[in-house]
């Protein structure tokens, strides 16, 4: 039987599964700063101390 | 025995417990009335037949009882967490360990063991073999409390949330694994004509490890959970 | 006091931390694909057939560091869950959950790499191998504890929570593992083979792996510190530091320019 479909779907699967784990670990920072700031506008907007 | 000790806490709590649940005897009914239940679906999907039955009832008995255990689970904290009175006890100074050991008897002594009696009617109906009966018992009065005390670990983990739900199942039924496999082992060993007592003291010598750590880790648990 | 307990109290601290994750992250995740790089090329196009399993052994390059993995980052989770249960460090506590998806990936990537393996090897993708078995219930493991952390609504207790999950549940991996094994020779006739490679490993074979093992764990520290990062900002978000690192005024000296839009 020729073996090299299942090497290569097992590398996909590596691949692919620690690529969705690098996504969701790096995501997320810019939204987080992001909201962060537009929270301080707002709060420098209603002109008092948060 | 003088009033405050340790000890004197312990006893008082687990006659709580015995006099809670006597008072509500039909609720303690239930795990029993599940275990024959799921027990009856057995053959209702598998077929009639005896043979096969016969062949694979030591493994149900198992099943419906580490099932019908974690259903009991959920209640074990659940009240005491929502009234507070598990803050009093953990901010009571009595060793909170203690505590949770006492509970986890009343637990076992309300859910393990009329499992363990009712089991060999369930065996029988299933056509387990006769040889392998006082085995199944043996198993499940070494493999039941293992199950309480594991299962209370991971009620007391749950008590921080409003419902634990599925989620109690995720977190025990991996840990049980052990449990079930020898005692379905030590079954299967007696029906088949092998020796069970080496599936039946590894049962024992968890039994011996689970006793001390237990209720040490929920009382970790509970310190987490009120804190 | 040594420098290495200085060392280890300082990173207590969120700030510093953070500073310490934002320099070596990079250093992680690029040396972690430069060895996977020059590993894979070895493993893949250098190393010669076994003579037994033909080119289906080339799995191994990534399954058994990924089982290793899998079992090394749930130690590595139970020890910052003691950590942070015995002392309260809040950074042990996050490093810990950070840990959890990682783990529950590489756990996943052994199960899948496993059965790909076993399709060529056995004729079946899924067998109840004692070591396939084991690795089931570790990921079972690995999502109870994950579902603990997300159901609790307080993130310190849950983080707590769910590090004690992982202790219990390392205390309990030896034993499911011994039992799975014990019914494992219980049920299954000797016929079926499991034994994944033979002991003896030619040196061609072997360093590619031992260089996946490597690369795995740096790409584990650099996703752990990835989350953990995140979970810091977003602990500490109320914090002067966090403003800063914004590029927000921090509330203990307000000033009075207009805050730049984001």
């Amino acid at each position: 039987m020729d073996h090299w479909p299942f090497i290569y779907a097992a590398y996909a699967v590596f691949f692919i599964l620690l690529l969705a784990d690098a996504i969701g670990a790096a995501s997320g920072r810019r939204r987080l700063l992001d909201g962060l700031r537009g929270r301080a506008v707002r709060e420098q907007r209603r002109g008092g101390t948060p | 025995m003088r009033p405050g000790t340790p000890s004197t806490a312990a006893l008082a709590l687990l006659r709580r417990d015995l006099l809670l649940l006597w008072r509500q005897r039909a609720d303690a009914l239930n795990p029993l009335l599940f275990a024959l239940m799921v027990a009856t679906l057995f053959p209702l999907a598998l077929g009639p037949e005896a043979g096969m039955l016969s062949r694979v009832a030591g493994g149900i008995v198992w099943v419906t009882v580490v099932l019908a255990n974690l259903l009991s689970l959920d209640a074990l904290f659940r009240g005491d967490a929502e009234d507070g009175s598990l803050d009093q006890l953990a901010v009571s100074g009595q060793p909170l360990a203690l505590l949770a050991g006492a509970r986890i008897l009343a637990h076992w002594l309300g859910t393990g063991l009329p499992l363990t009696l009712v089991a060999p009617l369930l065996a029988y109906m299933l056509g387990l073999e006769r040889a392998a009966l006082p085995v199944l018992v043996a198993a499940l009065a070494l493999g039941t409390p293992l199950l309480s005390l594991v299962g209370a670990c991971c009620a007391a983990l749950t008590v921080a949330m409003r419902r634990s739900g599925i989620l109690l199942a995720l977190l025990v039924l991996p840990l049980t694994v052990p449990v079930l496999i020898f005692g379905a082992g030590a079954v299967e060993a007696a029906a088949t004509g092998g020796d069970p007592s080496a599936a039946l003291l590894f049962l024992a010598a968890g039994l011996a490890l689970a006793l001390p750590l237990a209720p040490l880790g929920c009382a970790a648990a509970i310190r987490i959970g009120t804190a | 006091m040594n420098r290495f307990v200085l060392w280890f109290h300082r990173m207590g601290s969120p700030p510093t931390f953070y500073a310490f994750a934002e320099r070596w992250r990079p250093w992680f995740l690029w040396s972690a694909l430069a060895i996977t790089a020059v590993a894979l090329y070895w493993g893949l196009a250098r190393a010669p057939d076994d003579y037994l399993q033909g080119d289906s052994f080339r799995i191994i390059y990534i399954h058994v560091p990924s089982a290793w993995m899998g079992q090394f980052i749930f130690l590595a989770m139970a020890i910052c869950g003691f950590v942070a249960i015995v002392w309260r460090i809040k950074i042990a506590e996050i490093m810990g959950i950070a840990s959890a998806p990682v783990g529950a990936a590489f756990t996943a990537i052994a199960l899948a790499t496993g059965s790909l393996w076993g399709r060529p090897t056995w004729g079946t993708y899924w067998v109840w191998d004692a070591r396939l078995t084991s690795t089931l219930v570790l990921l079972f493991l690995y999502f109870g504890v994950i579902g603990l952390y997300r159901a609790i609504e307080d993130r310190r207790k849950a983080a707590r929570a769910a590090g004690l999950l992982a202790i219990i549940g390392l205390v309990n991996i030896p034993i499911i593992q011994y039992s799975v094994y014990w019914w494992n020779t219980l049920h299954q006739p000797s016929s079926i083979k499991v034994t994944k490679m033979s002991s003896t490993i030619d040196p061609s074979m072997l360093w590619p792996l031992l260089a996946m093992a490597v690369a795995t764990k740096l790409y584990y520290a650099w996703s752990a510190l990835s989350r953990a990062q995140l979970m810091v900002l977003e602990m500490e978000s109320g914090k002067d530091w966090v403003r800063e690192l914004a590029g927000l005024p921090g509330v203990a000296s307000p000033s009075t320019d207009t805050p730049r839009e984001a």
